[in-house]
């Protein structure tokens, strides 16, 4: 038995998602403030141990506006409430324990609905007592002229004081529609089981424990729980709690037996000269007790008072094993927090699986970014052993664990399924709100092939994707390199917002399309136009080359034509994002007169799919006095037509694109002398040195600035203030 | 009694234990004779259970269910078991509540199909009315009509059903009857809920099988049949003790069943136990051995017949203080504590009502009007004077706490005061002054008290007073449906005096010498006296007489007896066992008769063990041989 999937409404952001769980381990990512913390203190407030202690400022903020709403109108229908929907799979062995949520008995299988609603205890006597405080308010300030404004000043401002009196969660049980699943169907209303009060809380917490891991840093008191926490203290306290009781360990009270008379012979030895002075001060003298010093070994404090973890320090010699060992203080805060993790979810376990009556069937683990002070390693290996820690589950009984993070190892060391994206999203009235996206779902429904290819990717480049505020898809190392240094200089307005610039070339790029477009995010493709001339002889087998270097595909023989300049007649692309997705052309005159609408990636009905890509365009360049348009083939062969005199400038050598003797060319040879340069040149090396140079002094190619303008122009910066903006760039978030 | 798990075990126990043990979970019939110890056997196999599968029913949030005839037996069982949280022992009606309680949303499906036949059928009553139906009838079935309308129409509001006395379909409350009905229908209706009801409880133990409803075994064999190995079913019974008429009697076997006979008996002495053996030959093969080994007694039998005129009550003086001479020690026959002395087992009720002055009440309840509600006054379960024992009387008896406690279960008044916005003190002071009206109405005791009492309870809101009974008070809100024969019965008990239900009470609370002959199962005593008089009951569900061949049978009878159904014979045979059974020491039975000396003759060729020491009355008045 499992959770299936949850409902949130009216919390916090999240005015209504829907969550799909895994059976075993679900991730849940996103940018900051999308709401994936809420998505879990939802459970706190509902099922943990802060049940039912809600404010006022768990309301989404359109609750406000209803409650301010129902307040002055006095409507008592209208009242904002808190939900959270469960819905249970459940399988034949625990059909027992759920009889009392069960729909009918008609029920088929289909997964059992729960409604956790935080409500409005009685409406209308809430309404009575708002008046009776909006009465006395009135009095207080009756017939004076004051700024002053007594509580309360509408529902929302009772409420602030008065929630947890006024409201109190309700719990019902929700009809599935056949063959729909996990939804609730209109003419079957929840069943109100009850309150707390009547016992309908108990028996929902009969069903299913949750736990926490959060995410609370305690650094300076060792005494408060947290991640922290003296690992001697927190290890001990799981002795305590869950291991072998030790009276009943003859081998670790004999231990402790032996120990405490080495130790009191120890103690002899080293207190005798201290307590030999005290005899020759005149004591114990006649009749009066021998001082001795003692060790007095209590089994069940030891742990905590008497013991520290040590580390064992690696030997090089292996068969001698390990004696150098190193106290918890001196391990690093990572381990630390590896270790406190694995213990308390081993905690968590251990308590589960004893409880005595009415062992819930689910246990639902949340852990907090558990990434942090973790190196890229561990955090694979924390989310990889994460689920094996646990013994295995009892028939009927099942573990799932919910892990809410930042980082991008942890994020694609497993498929996509277990991803669950959270997405910022603006109404249009301006509020703010989120989505929740199932990843699994785009696995189920992507080519084979590509979520391969995908999975892959992302794995060997952590790429930062899915906390994106949009994404630039580049050719190659040198956009990467110089993609930021034109964002800065023209385009300060995307600085504010995290981009990502994945490196891919213009063959791969298409299959980011379905992911882009599923996890919401505007993409900017900025490729090359590659043009070649028409293919002659036989096709061959298709290179996989993840990371090419370059785009020089073509020329080793891939089944399309020779490279060639782009003004060569009858040129055609051999990019296979322009060929197939955008603009779906493969005629080079026709890609060069294409207008900029046609760039934007459109699906069936023609809706922009916030996607566009950015090529070479017919540029007016000037040379020897005479004008031609031209286009580059790539973006090396772009920037030196757009910043001809610049880049033919004697000083610009290094730049590696100065044509000797470029004074007796006229602008058609000087053209042709560049293509040929750029298929050799060092492109790092040139991208390096249009880094050390003055940014003002080039421009950036006109196809770069388009695009990068349309995406200034549907990334709408995130209003929030507390967006930090370093993390504008490319990397790990910090 | 808590100390059944230190019993010896019997092979019968050894034998369910074996049973118990498999891997496929078993369908047994365990048939043990009276004083064989079947609760022992049953505790014992209950202890077992939770000893070898108690982590694993733990674990699975299971149970052991044991279902009992009453409410005693369950708190009794519960006891035995060590209060096991493993176990769930209550009565079959709260076992099937347990059952079909979360399904609210089909139990109003069902109350709906109800209510909705029981209209049809009057519909159809009406329609089909001749001309000889009087006006009275007429106007009876059109306002049961319109009450079944009314019925369904509030049905509509409900979305909660309770389990509760005094029964109200349209209000959401399902009385006993309700329940057994819609849980077993539902059982065979819905397959999920014989599933969820044997994961629940993997096995389920059931104490007098003989009298359990035909309609719950069957539910049970049912959920059996469809889950197979791993669901456990087993009836503890005896097909000779069945006394309700609507008991099963004997539990049909079905495929791989298996039946385990425990021929012990552990309780009555030699002399009881052949006459036990012989009414037991007559129609069962099983014949009891006695268990009690090297402490078995003989112990005494007698039988008498004494005139069935005016005089009963002297010439069982008589009797008893001729038995107290023959055991040589005043009072053991006629000391009124029963524990002391000896328990009188009659027929009926009326003896007793006699005796301990609740005749008019008896009258009440029997002598016109409803018969279930006559069957229910003799087995101490009807329901208004159960609403006046058990919810009444409390509220000016005992000490405050205990009466404060009454009030907040059952008050709606007192519930009201924890609702915001009521002036506490006000209530509360009305709630002071209804008690003390309610405490004077019994002071003051004599005809019509009932009512005035009842009166009370309602307008002052005391507790919840059933619909019907509201009904008959004059309350014109009430859309209870009454039939005539309950009205007849709720209106001559409103006149009786309050006083006579707490004679009625002392007799149902065994604490009087008597006790009816369905009243006694289970229990043990040292002297019984058995009294069969045909006279005292006034059904003609057993006789004695025709038993004993004083008279001969009747044309029913024989075609019952052709037929191979249940005869009064079969019934009074059943009856006259279980009371004989329950002497731990000695036994009188004396039968009244009209005409003694032919009632002599049949008892002397009834071949009882023993029956040669027939004893009469001889014109002296005293006791002497026949």
């Amino acid at each position: 038995m499992h959770v299936r999937s949850f409902r949130i409404r009216n919390f916090r952001r999240l005015t209504d998602v829907v969550v799909d769980l895994d059976d075993r381990t679900t991730i849940f990512v996103g940018a900051n403030n999308s709401g994936k913390t809420s998505a879990t203190h939802v459970f706190q407030l509902f099922l943990g141990d802060s049940k039912g202690l809600f404010t006022i400022y768990d309301f989404s903020s359109v609750c406000w506006a209803e409650l301010n709403a129902a307040g002055a109108a006095g409507s008592i229908d209208a009242l904002p409430k808190i939900e959270l929907d469960l819905w249970f799979e459940v399988d034949e062995e625990n059909v027992h324990r759920v009889a009392d949520f069960l729909p009918s008995l008609e029920w088929d299988g289909e997964p059992v609905g729960l409604r956790l609603s935080f409500q409005p205890k009685d409406a209308v006597v809430l309404m009575q007592n708002y008046a009776d405080a909006l009465g006395k308010a009135q009095k207080l300030i009756e017939g004076r002229e004051t700024s002053y404004k007594p509580w309360p000043e509408n529902l929302s401002d009772y409420l602030k004081k008065r929630l947890t009196a006024e409201y109190e969660i309700v719990y019902s049980v929700l009809t599935a529609v056949r063959g729909v699943g996990a939804q609730v169907g209109p003419e079957q209303p929840p069943l109100v089981l009850g309150n707390a009060a009547s016992g309908a809380a108990k028996r929902v917490d009969s069903l299913i424990r949750v736990d926490f891991l959060d995410a609370q840093r305690n650094l300076s008191d060792g005494e408060t729980k947290g991640r922290h926490e003296n690992l001697s203290r927190r290890l001990s306290k799981y002795y305590t709690r869950n291991l072998e009781k030790q009276e009943a360990d003859l081998e670790a009270l004999s231990a402790l037996a032996e120990s405490e008379n080495k130790l009191n012979e120890h103690f002899d030895d080293a207190f005798s000269s201290v307590l030999g002075s005290l005899t020759e001060l005149g004591y114990p003298g006649v009749g009066n007790y021998e001082l001795v010093v003692k060790a007095d070994f209590n089994a069940s404090s030891i742990l905590s008072s008497n013991a520290n973890v040590h580390y064992a320090l690696p030997t090089a010699d292996a068969a001698v094993g390990s004696t150098a060992t190193l106290p918890d203080r001196y391990n690093g805060l990572g381990f630390k927090n590896l270790i406190y993790m694995a213990v308390e979810i081993l905690d968590f376990n251990h308590a589960w699986r004893e409880a005595e009556e009415e062992r819930p069937p689910v246990h639902l683990v949340i852990v907090e970014e558990p990434e942090s002070h973790l190196h890229a390693q561990l955090q694979q290996v924390f989310i990889r052993q994460i689920s094996k820690l646990v013994p295995d589950h009892d028939e009927g009984f099942q573990m799932q664990m919910v892990v809410t993070t930042h980082s991008s190892h942890i994020i694609y060391e497993d498929s996509f399924r277990a991803i669950r994206y959270f997405r910022r999203t603006t109404d249009p009235d301006g509020i703010h709100s989120s989505e929740v996206r199932n990843l699994s779902k785009f696995y189920d429904a992507e080519d084979v092939e590509v979520r391969q290819f995908l999975a892959q990717y992302m794995k060997l480049t952590h790429c930062d994707l899915f906390f994106a505020d949009a994404v630039v898809l580049v050719e190659g190392n040198v956009e990467r390199l110089l993609l930021p240094m034109m964002i800065d200089k023209d385009f300060a307005s995307l600085r504010a917002c995290h981009l990502t610039i994945l490196e891919v070339g213009g063959a791969y790029g298409h299959k980011f399309d379905n992911l882009i477009h599923f996890l919401g995010v505007p993409a900017l493709v900025v490729t090359d136009i590659d043009s070649v001339l028409p293919a002659t002889g036989a096709r061959g087998g298709t290179q996989i080359e993840l990371f090419g270097d370059e785009h020089d595909k073509e020329e080793e023989g891939g089944g399309n034509g020779k490279r060639c300049m782009t003004s060569a007649s009858g040129a055609i692309t051999s990019n296979v994002t322009l060929k197939n997705w955008v603009p779906n052309l493969t005629r080079i005159d026709e890609l060069l007169q294409m207008g900029a609408s046609g760039k934007i990636a459109r699906d069936r009905e023609g809706h922009d799919r916030r996607v566009r890509v950015a090529y070479q365009t017919l540029v007016h360049v000037s040379w020897g006095g005479e004008d031609r348009k031209l286009a580059g083939r790539t973006l090396e062969e772009a920037f030196a037509l757009e910043n001809l005199a610049w880049c033919q400038d004697v000083a610009r050598t290094h730049l590696g694109l100065r044509i000797r003797g470029n004074e007796r060319l006229d602008i058609d040879k000087l053209h042709e002398r560049i293509y040929e340069r750029v298929s050799t040149l060092d492109k790092t090396s040139f991208a390096l040195g249009l880094i050390t140079s003055e940014p003002t002094d080039w421009n950036t190619p006109i196809y770069i600035q388009e695009g990068l303008a349309w995406l200034e122009g549907v990334v709408t910066p995130p209003v929030s203030a507390n967006e930090n903006p370093g993390a504008a760039q490319d990397g790990e978030e910090p | 009694m808590s100390n059944r798990l230190m019993q010896p075990d019997t092979d019968a126990d050894e034998k369910l234990r074996e049973l118990l043990d498999g891997d496929a979970l078993p369908g047994f019939t365990m048939i043990a004779g009276a004083g064989s110890g079947k609760t022992t056997s049953l505790v014992k196999a209950l202890a077992h259970l939770t000893a070898t599968r108690g982590e694993s029913l733990r674990r699975r949030t299971q149970q052991v269910a044991c279902i009992t005839y009453t409410e005693v037996a369950a708190d009794e069982i519960f006891a035995d078991v060590g209060s096991s949280p493993l176990t769930h022992v209550s009565t079959v009606h709260s076992f099937l509540w347990e059952v079909v309680k979360p399904f609210q949303r089909d139990l109003k499906i069902w109350v709906h199909e109800e209510l909705q036949t029981k209209l049809a059928d009057l519909e159809e009553e009406q329609s089909s009315f001749s001309r000889q139906i009087g006006q009275k009838r007429r106007d009876k079935v059109a306002n049961d009509i319109m009450r079944s309308k009314a019925q369904l129409e509030s049905l509509v509001a409900v979305d909660r059903f309770t389990y509760a006395f005094g029964p109200d379909l349209g209000r959401g409350t399902l009385g006993h009857e309700d329940v057994i009905k819609a849980a077993t229908s539902l059982l065979f209706k819905k397959p999920l809920l014989a599933a969820i009801l044997a994961k629940r409880f993997p096995f389920v133990f059931v104490d007098e099988g003989q009298d359990t409803f035909p309609e719950v075994v069957e539910a049970l064999m049912h959920v059996k049949s469809r889950i197979g190995d791993k669901f456990g079913l087993g009836f503890f019974g005896d097909p000779m003790q069945k006394i309700y008429l609507r008991g099963i009697g004997e539990i049909p076997a079905a495929a791989g069943w298996v039946s385990i006979e425990k021929p012990e008996n552990f309780r009555s002495p030699a002399r009881v136990l052949d006459v036990m053996n012989h009414i037991r030959g007559q129609v069962e093969e099983l014949q009891q051995v006695s268990g009690r080994k090297e402490d078995q007694i003989s112990g005494s039998v007698y039988y008498f017949v004494l005139p069935a005129d005016k005089h009963r009550t002297e010439h069982l003086n008589v009797v008893r203080g001729w038995l107290d001479s023959q055991s040589g020690k005043t009072g053991d026959w006629t000391e009124e504590n029963h524990i002391r002395g000896a328990k009188i087992l009659v027929i009926a009720h009326r003896m007793a009502a006699r005796r301990l002055g609740f005749e008019s009440l008896y009258a009440a309840f029997h002598d016109s009007g409803s018969s279930s509600l006559s069957q229910a006054f003799d087995e101490g379960t009807a329901w208004p004077a159960r609403f006046m024992i058990d919810s009444v009387l409390p509220l000016i008896e005992g000490d405050s706490s205990s009466r404060m406690a009454r009030l907040r279960e059952g008050s709606p008044k007192f519930a009201d005061l924890r609702a915001r916005g009521t002036n506490v003190e006000e209530n509360l002071s009305q709630l002071r002054s209804a008690l003390d009206e309610l405490r004077e109405s019994f002071r003051a005791g004599g005809p019509g008290s009932v009512g005035a009492m009842l009166r009370t309870v309602s307008t002052g809101q005391l507790a919840v007073v059933d619909p019907r009974l509201e009904a008959i008070l004059g309350d014109s809100t009430s859309d209870a449906v009454v039939s005539e024969s309950v009205a007849a019965t709720l209106s001559k008990f409103l006149e009786c005096d309050v006083r006579e239900l707490v004679g009625y009470r002392t007799y149902l609370s065994d604490e009087s010498p008597y006790s009816t002959h369905q009243g006694v199962k289970g229990a043990e005593f040292n002297r019984v006296i058995v009294v069969l008089d045909d006279e005292e009951g006034r059904y003609n569900l057993f006789s004695y007489d025709r038993f004993l061949g004083l008279k001969p049978l009747s044309e029913t009878d024989l075609r019952n007896a052709r037929e191979g159904k249940e005869s009064v014979v079969d019934r009074t045979r059943r009856l006259l066992y279980v009371c004989i059974s329950r002497s731990m020491l000695a036994l009188a039975v004396i039968l009244y008769a009209h005409d003694v000396r032919h009632a002599v003759d049949s008892m002397k060729r009834s071949g009882l063990p023993g029956i040669e020491q027939l004893m009469v009355l001889n014109s002296a008045g005293e006791v002497s041989l026949a």
